[in-house]
């Protein structure tokens, strides 16, 4: 795949979509004249279109590219992803969509500062803010990069340079209208094509080949089914197991459930990566099928991540719980998701919105799950990037579907990026400027300075989408949903449901959260082995996800803070 | 209004019965992970199945709260 010739389709259809997007962002771009159209685009997005939008700003690299990835390599491991952050909605629709969209007006820190009136709280949102979509915005630069290859041929830092410089464009030009319509587009097109390819999937069933022997890693266009139960072929030969190893036998078109079905009785080759060292001493890595039945991949506990789960210590099993609940509760903390309830008209068009994404996004992670089993089966992985698999997958049924597919993925990284550079800049524009300026900026000021963090947000994506290009994308982005969740939903909390809470103990809550969480992922053994190369056994923490410990933490300080300062403050003679 | 405020109180009882099938599914996962690879619903093992049901629970819950009334 990497290195193939020029693919003049793939780039047709790559410049297509750009240069629609930059069109419809500039067409769009003279409706953002003041800083209700820039921020919130005046509040008057229909609640379709809003929703469909939350699945474009929701639906990330990280869920498209990464999970794809994860089911392709790992099974069921991957689809857990999907189940939390689908189930993350819930919270959000019917816990905090209302609230924000009555108190709110352009930023996060306005609906939680709205009963405070306190600098503090302005400004500790407004860092959370930034420290979240910076969390966020490494794993989309990273998928970026590693798509760009595949697709045109470009190295690694062309692609991130390409998402810096558009979504730059995008965000600084036209604010919240255009990314709003970019963000609807992509959640369309990326729903359509996903299943217009799982529907070939399904058309294509499941077909019976040998793995072959280990191979030098990466081992490229593997994956394979290695004998399928004798029910879903007809009259091939069937051994005392009950299955056929036919080299060739195929089950024809299957429906969903029917293909889920042959899977979980199929056995399968999953490959595995491992060292091997030689006699003379010298290391190679080396990729090797691992032959399992289809039902234990559609169990959790295959991946590293989570293997702990089927044989692990209590400490693992704490680490997945608590993976769990940050993608649970940090859906609603996410400044780039609460932002959009301020483009809808009234509390009714928000809740319709969240329907319309749970309905888009959920539809969307079923989808997933037959990517990535489809990935896993069709011979097409490449063992050195799990993040090709749903591209890999789409260019075995033709040229056009994989340019479509690498097109419609790259703009998925465009507008989860447009959406976090928005938030980023609000915060700055409206809330730091203000507080270190002293008084709000005018609008024209406000839209200057937005606009010019913009730039600077877009410069830092490309720096770091180049600084980190090995992470894996859906392990950054389950710690921006631990960092999200432990900063900010305990304030928010505090600040819409709990009469008592001060603002002295919600800034607290947010200093807390973000401070503990941050501390906590930094000094994990993921981080010390993953991104400093270290001895994991130096990490000072007991497991990897902190939300389980640091959400608690920051409720109970901002309680405490909130309790005190209420004291002093009636203690206070007039 | 008395009725006003039950069915106000409906949107928690959502929550609760979410965060039940949620979290049963996680306390399944940690405690006894073998349990799911149990062949359940329409020969879908428990994993795939309650997966699947908690996509699908969530958009029964989201549109059942479309009839919510608002809070204040």
């Amino acid at each position: 795949m990497t290195g193939a010739g020029t693919d003049w389709t793939s780039i047709a259809v790559f410049a297509a979509f750009t240069a629609g997007v930059l069109v419809l962002s500039s067409m769009l771009g003279r409706r953002a004249t003041d800083a209700g159209g820039y921020f919130a685009a005046h509040g008057q997005v229909g609640w379709f279109v809003n929703g469909l939008a939350f699945a474009g700003d929701y639906l990330s690299a990280a869920s498209f590219l990464g999970i794809c990835g994860l089911i392709a390599f790992w099974g069921f491991d991957g689809f857990l992803y999907s189940i939390g952050y689908l189930a993350g909605w819930i919270v959000a629709l019917l816990v905090v969509a209302e609230p924000i969209r009555r108190l709110g007006k352009f930023t996060f820190a306005d609906a939680l500062n709205a009963r405070f009136e306190s600098r503090a709280v302005t400004v500790m949102a407004a860092v959370s803010t930034l420290v979240v979509s910076l969390f966020y915005l490494v794993p989309q630069m990273v998928g970026a990069g590693a798509l760009i290859t595949p697709l045109l041929g470009l190295p690694h830092w062309a692609g991130v340079a390409l998402v810096g410089v558009v979504v730059t464009v995008i965000v600084a030009t036209a604010g919240m209208v255009s990314t709003t319509w970019v963000q609807f587009i992509k959640g369309g097109m990326l729903l359509v094509l996903c299943a217009w390819l799982v529907a070939m999937i399904l058309a294509r069933g499941l077909e019976v080949h040998d793995p072959g022997p280990p191979r030098d890693a990466p081992a490229r266009g593997v994956g394979s089914v290695t004998a399928l139960p004798a029910w879903s072929v007809d009259g091939a030969p069937a051994g005392a197991d009950g299955l056929v190893r036919t080299e060739g036998a195929r089950t024809g078109p299957l429906g969903p459930l029917d293909y889920l079905r042959a899977f979980g009785d199929a056995e399968v080759a999953a490959w595995r990566t491992s060292a091997r060292t030689a006699p003379d001493g010298t290391t190679t890595r080396v990729a090797s099928p691992e032959r399992m039945r289809g039902n234990d991949l559609l169990m959790p506990g295959n991946s590293p991540t989570f293997r702990g789960l089927r044989d692990g210590s209590v400490l693992e099993r704490l680490d997945f719980v608590s993976l769990m609940l940050a993608l649970f509760l940090g859906t609603a903390s996410l400044p780039h998701i609460l932002i959009r309830y301020y483009t809808v008209r009234d509390v009714r068009s928000a809740r319709l919105s969240t329907v319309v994404g749970i309905g888009a996004i959920g539809g969307f992670y079923v989808l997933t799950l037959f990517l990535g089993l489809g990935a896993m089966t069709s011979g097409t992985l490449d063992t050195g990037d799990s993040n090709l698999a749903a591209p890999l997958l789409a260019r075995s049924f033709g040229s056009v579907p994989f340019a479509l597919i690498s097109s419609v993925a790259f703009f998925t990284v465009l507008g989860t990026v447009s959406g976090l550079v928005l938030a980023g800049s609000g915060a700055v524009a409206r809330d730091l400027a203000g507080t270190l300026l002293g008084r709000v900026p005018d609008e024209a000021a406000q839209m200057r300075i937005a606009r010019r963090s913009a730039l600077a947000l877009g410069a830092g994506a490309i720096v770091l989408g180049l600084l980190f290009r090995d992470l894996n994308a859906s392990f950054l982005v389950g710690w921006a949903f631990n960092v999200a969740a432990s900063a900010n939903l305990p304030a928010l909390a505090m600040a819409l449901f709990w009469k008592r809470a001060t603002g002295a103990g919600v800034a607290a809550a947010i200093g807390t959260g973000l401070a503990s969480s941050l501390g906590w992922v930094l000094c994990s053994k993921d981080a010390l082995t993953k991104v400093y190369g270290l001895d994991g056994s130096l990490s000072p923490v007991p497991f990897s996800q902190p939300a389980l410990v640091t959400i608690p933490l920051a409720a109970a300080v901002g309680i405490a803070v909130s309790l005190y300062a209420g004291r002093r403050s009636a203690n206070v003679i007039p | 209004m008395p009725g006003r405020a039950r069915r106000g109180r409906a949107r928690w009882w959502l929550l609760a019965g979410y965060v039940s099938a949620y979290g049963g599914f996680i306390a399944v996962t940690v405690v006894s992970p073998g349990t799911l690879a149990v062949r359940a619903v329409a020969g879908l093992n428990l994993a795939v199945a309650w997966g699947l049901g908690l996509i699908a629970l969530a958009f029964v819950i989201a549109v059942a709260a479309i009839r919510l009334p608002e809070d204040r």
